[in-house]
């Protein structure tokens, strides 16, 4: 297989896995402030998102793939809400696990991961077009 | 096709005419033929592709992905074939 389409179809492959990411992160976002609807439950667990690399057997490269989504097992923290629907005996309710300063982190290094696929895939083209272009004129 | 072309003219008009004749079923014609059914191929997936994703079905990185493959396919099957076009109108330019 053509080495330059096949960095094309890796770098694509990276692309699908930082929009995954961001789809995370964005649940992640969302649910910061979802808490349980009865007395004492758990509020919304932070998901994390891990990737792998994976054989594509066409091009025999290695394209990057979603791993796993899991959840973070950090503990809630705890508010002193009684009113709250979600509020035990003693008026704690579980606030979910989600911090968002690691989130916008995590978001930005995303947005940069997925500029850096775009680069690749941007380079690639231009040398193949360059190639093709020597075809016509030479 | 051009290699055949420098051939053909390198080993005089005999060989030439030679060089494009199907040799055992399995001449430039087919060749050429095997070529553009493979581009064929290539420009109909991303036509899907892009139907695909007007319809919201596939997602976007596959769509470019495939629509960039078969403009690709086709730019360099163009250049290809004016290549082709412009050594057979040197032939027919040739003074006889």
């Amino acid at each position: 297989m053509d080495p330059l389409k096949a960095a094309a179809a890796t770098a694509f492959s990276g692309l699908a896995a930082q929009s995954m990411r961001l789809r995370v992160i964005s649940e992640n976002i969302a649910n910061a402030e979802s808490t349980g609807r009865t007395p004492g439950s758990d509020p919304y667990r932070r998901k994390t998102i891990t990737f792998a690399q994976e054989l594509d057997s066409i091009s025999g490269s290695r394209m990057v793939e979603i791993a796993e989504i899991g959840v973070d097992e950090r503990p809630f923290v705890s508010a002193y809400e009684p009113g709250h629907p979600a509020a035990d005996t003693k008026g704690i309710v579980k606030k979910s696990n989600v911090n968002m300063i690691v989130e916008m982190t995590d978001m930005r290094q995303a947005t940069r991961s997925y500029e850096a696929n775009l680069q690749v895939v941007r380079q690639g083209r231009e040398m193949s077009a360059s190639l093709i272009d020597m075809l016509r004129s030479g | 096709m051009i290699d055949a072309l420098k051939a053909g003219f390198a080993s005089g008009p005999n060989a030439f005419a030679k060089s494009f004749a199907p040799v055992n079923g399995d001449g430039e014609v087919n060749a050429v033929a095997s070529f553009a059914a493979e581009l064929a191929r290539t420009i109909r997936a991303g036509e899907t592709a892009a139907l695909n994703g007007i319809n919201g079905e596939m997602p976007l990185q596959t769509v470019v992905e495939k629509v960039m493959e078969s403009e690709r396919a086709l730019t360099t099957a163009v250049s290809i074939r004016d290549k082709v076009i412009a050594a057979y109108n040197e032939i027919t330019r040739m003074q006889i």
